[in-house]
C-alpha cells in the first residue's frame, strides 16, 4: 500500500503575523515554520494505516523551496519512509491551481492508493487543492476527517457532522482530507530523527510553470482596535456614568 | 507581539546557522514537548512534590533515556550537541525533569554502559532506554558530599557474594528507580560500583519531603543494611574513585545546557512583563533601570549559551576536558541563578506564584548550584588547573 501525503510548511499560529510596511507581502523573517497541523493528523493516519496493515509506504510531497526540507525532515522524523520535494524559488506567489498541477504530476508518476492532506493549510486557508487534485485523478474523496480505521483492505472514515458522529467507507484509490483528530499527532522521536537523516528526499526541479493567475495585489493588517473608555470618576457617579454609555453611545441596554 | 520578538532574541546570535538539521529538529521537538506536556502543569507537580511519573512512557517513546549510547544497546547514538540542546530544552520546562533524564542516561546508564559486563550491558541498558527500568546514582553520603572519598559504605566479599552496609543521602530517583548504581568501598580501600536492583533485601529508600528546591523531583535517602548480591552484579571494569566521578562528567555537561534553558524560560516571561506591565502611567520597560537589567540577564544568557554550543562542539570531537566541563558547570549555573533571581524581581509580587515560573526555577537553581560539585568545588578544580596548587590536598 502506498499513501502520498501532501505537506505544507507554513508559519507557527502562534506568532501574530506583520504585513510588510508597503503592503507588497508578509514579512516572514523572524517567524517560526512548522508543519501544516492538518496535514500532521494526515501523516499520522497513514502512519496509522501502514502500522494496523504492517505494510506500507507513506511518501511525502511537497511544493516548496529549500527551507521546505526543514518540514520534510520533521514529517521524516515522524515515520514517513521517503519524500518528493518539487522545487520553486518562491511557493507564496504560486496560486492554488498551479501548486495543484505540480502535485497532480507527481501523484500520477507514483500511483498511489491514497492521498492524505489537511483540510487546508492554516496560513492562506486554501481548502481546495486538494479537491481539485480528487477530480482530476478521479478518486473517492472525503473532506475533513476526525478518525479514521482500516480493516479488510477498506478505510473506514469518521466525520463530524452538526448532530454527530458519521462513518463511511472509503475504497481505494482515494483522497482524503483530515480536519482536527480525535487522536494526536506523535513526536518524532529522537531515534526517528537520527533515522530520518538517512531516508530519500528527491528534490525536482520544474522547468517553466505557467504564469500564475491570480496575483495578490495588496496586504492590510486589520484595522487596529478602537481604545477603550476608562471612566475616571469616583463611586458611585462612575457606574451612572457607564450605565448611561451602555445605553446612549453602545446601545447594549 | 512579544512571542514573535521572543524568537528573534532566541536567534540573536544565528546560533540555528551552526546547527545541523537533526540538531535543531531535535532541539524543535523536545521544545514542542515541553511546552504541551510540562509547562501547562509543572507549578502544580512542584507545589504537590511530585515529578510526573506518567510521562516516563512518552519520554522513552521520544528517546529521552541514553540518547548517546549506541543503538545496540537501546540508545539513538545522539552527538552531544544534540545531548546538549534537549537538555537545555528540559531544564527550560523544569531542573526536575532534566534531572530525572540525567540520572538515568548520564549517571545510571552511563555507568553501566562504561563499567559493565557484556551481559550487564544487555540486562539493564535496552529496558533503561524503554524507560521500563529506571536508575539512580549513589555516591553522596550523610559525612561525605564534596569530598566523595570519604565515603562510609562497605563492601566485603563473601565467596561469590558481597555483602554492603551504609547510607546514601540525596539520591535523585532514590524512591521511584528500580535499580541503583551503588558506591562501596571494599576491605582494600578500593571503591566498587554495584548494581543493586530494587526488591533486594535489606536494601529500603526513604523520599526527603521536606525540599523547598527541586521540588518536582523525587531525592532519597538509601538505606544498605546486609544487602547481599552475587559478583555479577559488581561493575567490573572500574578503577576505583575515578570510575564513580566519570559519570558525574557526563551529566555536568547536560546540567551546562541546562542552565541556559532554564535563563530563558524566566528571561522570556520577565521580559514579556516589562513590556506589559505599566506603573507611572508607562510600561516598565521603558526605565532606564528596567532596561539595564534586561540588557544584563540577555548577554549573561548568551555568554553561556555560545559557551555550551562551543563545549559541545569540543567535546564531539573529543577534546572537552573535565576542566573545560567544571569551569562552564561554575560559570553557567551562577548565570542561571542570578537570571533566575533577577526576573523573579522584575516580575514583583506575581513572580513570587507558580503561575509565573522564575521563582520555581530560582528554587531549583540553588540545587543545581550545590549537586554534580558545588561551585566551590568547581572553583578549585580549575584553580588547581591554573596555579598547579591543590586547595584541597587531604
Ligand atoms: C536535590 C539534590 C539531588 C541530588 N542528587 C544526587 C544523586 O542523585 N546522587 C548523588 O550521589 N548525590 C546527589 N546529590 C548530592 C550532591 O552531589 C551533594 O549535595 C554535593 O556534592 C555537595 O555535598 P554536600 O551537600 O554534602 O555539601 P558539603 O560538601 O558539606 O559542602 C557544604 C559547603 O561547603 C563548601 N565546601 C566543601 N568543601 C570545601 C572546600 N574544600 N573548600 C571550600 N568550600 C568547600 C561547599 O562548596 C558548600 O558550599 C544531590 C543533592 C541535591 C540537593
Amino acid at each position: 500500500m502506498k499513501i502520498i501525503v501532501l505537506t505544507k510548511r507554513v508559519p507557527d499560529t502562534g506568532t501574530p503575523i506583520k504585513v510588510k510596511g508597503d503592503g507588497s507581502g508578509l514579512d516572514l523573517s523572524s517567524i517560526p515554520f512548522v508543519m501544516n497541523p492538518y496535514d500532521e493528523y494526515a501523516l499520522e493516519a497513514a502512519l496509522k494505516v501502514k502500522e494496523k496493515k504492517g505494510e506500507g509506504e507513506i511518501v511525502l510531497l511537497a511544493v516548496g523551496n529549500d527551507e521546505y526540507k526543514e518540514t520534510i525532515r520533521h514529517g521524516l522524523a515522524m515515520g514517513a519512509d521517503r519524500a518528493k520535494l518539487i522545487k520553486v524559488e518562491n511557493p507564496f506567489v504560486l496560486d492554488a491551481i498551479q501548486v495543484a498541477n505540480l502535485l497532480l504530476e507527481e501523484i500520477k508518476k507514483e500511483e498511489p492508493d491514497a492521498v492524505f492532506c489537511g483540510k487546508k493549510a492554516v496560513d492562506d486557508e486554501r481548502s481546495y487543492v486538494h479537491a481539485f487534485i480528487a477530480q482530476k485523478m478521479n478518486y473517492s474523496y472525503l473532506y475533513g476527517a476526525v478518525n479514521i480505521d482500516f480493516g479488510d483492505d477498506k478505510l473506514k472514515i469518521m466525520k463530524e457532522t452538526e448532530r454527530g458522529l458519521a462513518t463511511f467507507e472509503v475504497p481505494f484509490p482515494c483522497l482524503i482530507s483530515f480536519d482536527k483528530c480525535q487522536f494526536e499527532a506523535r513526536y518524532p522521536s529522537l531515534r526517528g530523527i537520527m533515522a530520518a537523516k538517512k531516508k530519500p528526499l528527491e528534490e525536482l526541479e520544474v522547468q517553466n510553470i505557467p504564469e500564475n493567475r491570480v496575483v495578490s495585489i495588496k496586504f492590510e493588517p486589520p484595522p487596529p482596535k478602537k481604545p477603550g473608555k476608562i471612566i475616571d470618576l469616583p463611586f458611585p457617579d462612575n457606574v451612572k456614568e457607564l450605565v448611561r454609555l451602555l445605553k446612549e453611545e453602545a446601545k447594549v441596554l | 507581539m512579544p512571542e514573535s520578538k521572543i524568537h528573534e532574541l532566541r536567534k540573536f546570535f544565528d546560533l540555528d546557522e551552526y546547527l545541523t538539521e537533526e540538531e535543531k529538529l531535535i532541539r524543535d521537538t523536545i521544545r514542542d514537548f515541553v511546552k504541551k506536556e510540562i509547562l501547562p502543569y509543572i507549578g502544580e507537580w512542584w507545589l504537590k512534590g511530585e515529578f510526573p511519573k506518567h510521562l516516563i512512557p512518552q519520554m522513552a517513546e521520544l528517546g529521552l533515556f541514553g540518547p548517546t549510547i549506541p543503538e545496540k544497546y537501546g540508545g539513538a547514538g545522539l552527538n552531544y550537541v544534540a545531548y546538549g540542546l534537549m537538555m537545555e530544552e528540559l531544564e527550560y520546562g523544569d531542573s526536575g525533569i532534566r534531572s530525572f533524564c540525567s540520572v538515568q542516561s548520564s549517571l545510571a546508564m552511563y555507568s553501566i554502559f562504561a563499567f559493565g559486563s557484556e551481559e550487564q550491558k544487555m540486562k539493564y541498558l535496552p529496558e533503561m532506554a524503554k524507560g521500563k527500568l529506571i536508575g539512580c546514582f549513589g555516591l553522596t553520603e550523610p559525612n561525605a558530599g564534596s569530598d566523595p572519598a570519604s565515603l562510609e559504605t562497605r563492601c566485603k566479599k563473601d565467596g561469590n557474594e558481597w555483602i554492603i552496609n551504609g547510607r546514601k543521602m540525596w539520591i535523585t530517583n532514590g524512591t521511584i528507580g528500580d535499580l541503583a548504581v551503588v558506591w562501596a568501598k571494599d576491605e582494600d580501600e578500593r571503591i566498587q560500583g554495584f548494581i543493586i536492583e530494587k526488591g533486594t533485601k535489606g536494601f529500603s529508600t526513604r523520599e526527603i519531603k521536606t525540599k523547598i528546591s527541586l521540588r518536582a523531583s523525587d531525592t532519597s535517602e538509601l538505606i544498605l543494611d546486609e544487602v547481599r548480591v552475587p559478583e555479577s552484579q559488581r561493575l567490573p571494569n572500574t578503577e576505583g574513585l575515578k570510575s564513580a566521578l566519570m559519570p558525574l562528567n557526563e551529566a555536568r555537561f547536560g546540567i551546562t545546557w541546562g542552565c541556559v534553558g532554564s535563563a530563558w524560560a524566566c528571561f522570556e516571561e520577565a521580559y514579556n512583563h516589562s513590556l506589559v506591565r505599566v506603573q507611572f502611567k508607562k510600561p516598565i520597560a521603558s526605565f532606564q533601570i528596567t532596561q539595564q537589567r534586561l540588557v544584563d540577564m540577555f548577554e549573561k544568557i548568551w555568554k553561556a549559551q555560545l559557551l555550551v554550543y562551543h563545549l559541545g562542539r569540543m567535546k564531539d570531537k573529543g577534546t572537552a576536558r573535565y576542566i573545560h566541563v567544571s569551569l562552564v558547570k561554575r560559570n553557567n549555573t551562577r548565570m542561571a541563578l542570578e537570571v533566575a533571581r533577577e526576573a523573579r524581581s522584575l516580575l514583583g509580587a506575581y513572580g513570587i506564584t507558580t503561575e509565573y515560573h522564575s521563582m520555581r526555577h530560582a528554587a531549583n537553581m540553588d540545587t543545581v548550584h550545590t549537586y554534580e560539585g558545588t561551585y566551590e568545588i568547581h572553583t578549585l578544580i580549575v584553580g588547581r588547573y591554573l596555579t598547579g596548587i591543590d586547595a584541597i590536598d587531604r
